[in-house]
């Protein structure tokens, strides 16, 4: 979306598995605010099949904080903003809810043009169910058998580079051809080509008189270059198209977007982007957003932008696909108590089922942390082998910040507890920032990003997003208690500077406000590594409060958690105590 | 008051009208009528499994060129042929042939090779619950109207299946022992409280019955669940959790009754839901299910998370603003008249309505 607006009030809407949010921004003191949120309980699904009733919900919420109505007598959106207030001048929307997009890749080579392949289509809301390569050793028949056995919504068909492969492409067209052609025409699939850009006349010639077949650029033009920016518009084209044949309401928000709707894992990957060019270019971005049907894994590096969207794992319809990248006992080992693995699997297949509860009792809140850090790890395992910066180490790169969304997130009941799950979840190293999204409007700024491009920064500049603080977490190991860094802090407003010792295995908390900054002068042992150019190097930065304030996670990386049970999940305990998710009268 | 909230709702009705779409997975015939009564053994349509195919070296298995190939062809494109039939040939001195190798159709023959279509036995389609046809598309599509006792669940094994239901443990928490499936069992469909033993599942198979119906069941049984030929219906969820007392007691109720079984999978934009219909005779017109609820005071609800699991009772009031819980986690809440248990406030999340 290119066009730029002159609008005061946005309003913004996404309809997720679980959740559909409103959020109307305004513009206070000449700056974008978010002013009022709604959340309703999504209705894509059965019974209703129309996003529209959760929205109104959502939407109801929001009118009634703000005395504002967005619809006339007709049900029609007020657009832009009468002289009496109702309505809104802009209008963005953005949706990961509704059924995964069912894809056969059709491509050459397993690691150049099947790769670029499949890293396209993790990029966004599709279920790879078959990929059919140069190197299957399937016979012919068995792979039309098993194109058909598929039942795709989409045939993605890649390979030649631009100077490339001719005969071997149009082999696989041929088979494709032949595949739609058994097919009835109601049951033929939506039909992409983007591989060798000579054959475009050609592809389209061999589904001429079957289907149609939509072609993008090359997003493998040679070896060494990838290119799937055109690829994922259209993907996203038919994702959205999908959308809306099976579930009613889609068209209306698409409608009311100018017919930009977005998918979330997009708007999300564009804000992530958009922050790593205006932040520490040495430092890479990241973006994490754990919905209850996909984990949406976002790094961008300079401006170069990973995004992956796990359609297997989430804190909901989608957990029990958790296990097939962690056992039980890796979920159990975060728990501060003993709880029996057959409980922790009956909750992974209980959230399934009753994907919008939330853990009132403190065991399932322990549980359901568990779980969301083994599905961070599992998505940053399964993302990190494409990040342009730190692919091969063990280690994380160094990234400034680190955002976190969705709904376990979000209604964290104490900061402390988000701040926990990350830390063990990601493992920063040296020194970062945890940033939270509780209101879910990461989606909704990147969504607005083209319309209203100083929204992106004047919100995320605002209170709606919740800085954790600053952490530091020195690389290196050491034995229990030895001196890991000397910190010493100095407030810029005037305050009594904090000086200390911090040991080895320490979680420790040093108290800067939200909004204040800090002079942070860091003298780390010579075995450790806090990210001022090697072991031991000691330096100086100036630092941003936040929510716990600033956080020394002294624990070493890698973190190595006890062997022991019993002494584990007393530390798990203490953690908890050390970082302000629970209190000693809570246990 | 009512709250700007969709609760998720649960049917447990003793008398409703349903219309359920039984669609066809490929191409196929029905053979039923619109206003046909039909039973649940009925059969609705015949769809053809999906076919394999082949491709078949014409030229190389006649040793002739491509062109004499198409020239050798004995039978027309599109035409049905019979296993072992010949296709093409005789070809040279030794008189080669090639013969169907199935049942099928010739699809088409490009550079000597033919596409051979095999296809397999029809597959019946059972209307699988006893009503009336109320529509079809004429072509992929019945659906059928029937009236009955209505009970959704929680999770399915993917499997349809009717048989006469069978109170065995005879208590909405009682475990299912292996002992207890003899042949009284067989064609039935069981109600029991819990199902923690795999041995209990097998055992089912052996009698066999034709369906199995529980409160809850232990998670690490799933895989082997999916693998049972009969439909197994999990009405709460996944543990030792007692089935809530309104399934219950509709269900023992209806004990020796027909009762049909649909366990769908958990599919969220799919229509069916896991569910059991008790087939009755409409005395009256009977009102199909809402399908949204408003929540307020007085509707019945079931709790679907800790410390109340599966309880149910009656909403009392919406609690004004956010209610701390012993997680630390704070939400818009209801004060519920649990049964058993007494007032409760539970998270608006972490209930369902009955309805």
């Amino acid at each position: 979306m290119s066009t730029i607006l002159e609008a005061d009030t946005l309003l913004a809407v996404d309809v997720g598995t679980v959740n559909t949010r409103v959020s109307l921004f305004d513009v206070v003191d000449g700056r974008y605010r978010m002013v009022a949120t709604g959340r309703a309980s999504s209705t894509a699904g059965a019974p209703v099949f129309d996003v529209r009733e959760g929205m109104h919900v959502a939407l109801d919420e929001v009118s009634e904080i703000t005395g504002r109505p967005f619809f006339d007598e007709s049900d029609a959106l007020v657009m832009p903003t009468t002289n009496s207030g109702a309505g809104v001048d802009a209008f963005v929307s953005t949706a990961s809810a509704g059924p995964h997009v069912r894809t056969v890749l059709v491509g050459l080579m397993p690691g150049v043009s099947m790769e670029s392949a499949r890293r396209l289509a993790s990029s966004t809301y599709l279920n790879v169910v078959d990929e059919i390569g140069l190197m299957d050793v399937r016979r012919e028949a068995e792979l039309v058998d098993a194109m058909l056995a598929a039942k795709p919504d989409l045939i993605l068909m890649v390979g030649g580079t631009d100077s490339g492969a001719t005969a071997s492409v149009i082999r696989q067209i041929e088979s494709v051809s032949l595949v739609i052609s058994l097919l009835p025409t109601v049951e033929r699939p939506a039909l992409i080509f983007a591989g060798n850009t000579s054959l475009g006349a050609s592809v389209a010639e061999h589904f001429q008189d079957t289907s149609k077949v939509t072609i993008v650029s090359n997003i493998r033009p040679d070896l060494e270059h990838e290119e799937l920016g055109p690829a994922r518009l259209k993907l996203a084209e038919i994702v959205n198209r999908l959308r809306s044949q099976r579930i009613a309401g889609f068209e209306d928000l698409n409608g009311w977007s100018g017919g930009y709707m977005m998918l979330t894992a997009d708007a999300f990957g564009r804000v992530v982007r958009y922050l790593s060019q205006v932040y520490d270019p040495d430092k890479g971005v990241l973006g994490i957003d754990v919905g209850a049907s996909h984990v949406t894994v976002a790094a961008a590096f300079d401006g170069v932008l990973n995004n992956k969207v796990h359609s297997d794992l989430g804190l909901g319809i989608s957990l029990p696909g958790l296990l097939r990248y962690a056992s039980v006992a890796d979920v159990s080992r975060w728990l501060p108590t003993e709880v029996p693995d057959a409980e922790v699997r009956d909750y992974i297949f209980n959230k399934a089922i009753y994907p919008g509860t939330i853990p009132a009792e403190l065991t399932d809140l322990h549980i359901e942390y568990a779980l969301l850090r083994e599905l961070v790890r599992a998505g940053l395992s399964l993302s990190r082998s494409d990040w342009a910066v730190g692919a091969s180490s063990e280690l994380m790169p160094p990234l400034e910040p680190i955002i976190a969304t969705g709904g376990a997130i979000a209604r964290a009941p104490r900061p402390g507890y988000a701040a926990l799950a990350l830390l063990d979840a990601v493992q920063p190293r040296g020194i970062t920032t945890l940033v939270l999204d509780p209101y879910n409007l990461v989606p909704a700024v990147g969504a607005a990003a083209g319309l209203l491009p100083m929204i992106t920064v004047q919100v995320l500049e605002s209170g709606s997003f919740v800085s954790l603080g600053t952490v530091v977490s020195p690389v290196g190991r050491g034995r229990e208690g030895k001196p890991v860094l000397r910190i010493r802090i100095e407030p810029e407003s005037g305050g009594e500077p904090i000086e200390g010792i911090v040991r080895f295995g320490q979680l420790v908390l040093l108290p800067l406000r939200q909004g204040e900054h800090a002079r942070m002068t860091l003298r780390p042992e010579k075995g450790f590594d806090v990210g001022f150019g090697g072991r031991g190097k000691a330096g100086a930065l100036r630092v941003a409060g936040g929510a716990l304030g600033v956080i020394i996670d002294a624990r070493g990386r890698p973190l190595e958690l006890s062997k022991d049970p019993a002494h584990r999940r007393e530390l798990n305990q203490k953690w908890l105590y050390d970082i302000g998710a629970m209190l000693q009268s809570e246990s | 008051m009512i709250a700007n909230h969709l609760p998720r709702i649960r049917h447990i009705l003793p008398m409703a009208t349903v219309q359920r779409e039984r669609k066809l997975d490929g191409p196929g015939v029905l053979t039923v009528r619109v206003r046909e009564k039909v039973q649940s053994t009925d059969v609705i349509a015949e769809v053809q499994p999906r076919p394999r195919h082949h491709f078949l070296d014409l030229a190389s298995a006649l040793g002739v060129s491509d062109t004499d190939a198409a020239r050798l062809l004995r039978v027309d494109l599109g035409s049905n042929v019979e296993a072992g039939q010949i296709l093409a040939g005789p070809a040279g001195i030794a008189r080669r042939t090639v013969r169907a190798p199935a049942n099928g159709e010739v699809l088409s023959l490009s550079r000597g090779r033919v596409l051979f279509e095999a296809r397999e036995e029809p597959r019946a389609i059972h209307a699988g619950i006893p009503g009336t046809v109320a529509g079809s598309d004429g072509a992929s599509s019945i659906t059928i109207m029937a009236v009955g006792a209505l009970i959704q669940g929680a999770w399915g094994n993917g499997r349809r299946g009717w048989g006469v239901l069978r109170d065995v443990g005879e208590s909405p928490s009682a475990r299912l022992e292996p002992s207890e499936l003899d042949m009284m069992l067989r064609g039935a469909v069981v109600l029991v409280g819990v199902v923690d033993d795999a041995t209990s599942l097998q055992k089912a198979t052996e009698i066999p019955i034709r369906g199995l119906i529980c409160g809850s069941m232990a998670s690490e049984l799933i895989p082997i669940a999916l693998h049972m030929p009969y439909p197994i219906l999990v009405t709460e969820g996944f543990g030792a959790i007692p089935m809530n007392s309104p399934t219950y007691d509709l269900l023992s109720t209806n004990a020796g009754r027909e009762a049909s079984l649909e366990a769908a999978l958990l599919e969220p934009y799919e229509p069916q839901l896991p569910e059991i219909l008790v087939p009755l005779p409409a005395t009256q017109d009977v009102k199909s299910p809402e399908r949204i609820v408003q929540l307020q005071p007085g509707v019945r609800v079931r709790a679907l998370r800790a410390p109340h699991t599966g309880a149910v009772g009656s909403l009392l009031h919406l609690m004004p603003g956010v209610e701390s819980f012993p997680s630390g986690i704070l939400a818009r809440s209801a004060m519920i008249e649990l049964e058993g248990i007494g007032s409760v406030p539970i998270p608006l999340s972490n209930m369902e309505v009955i309805a």
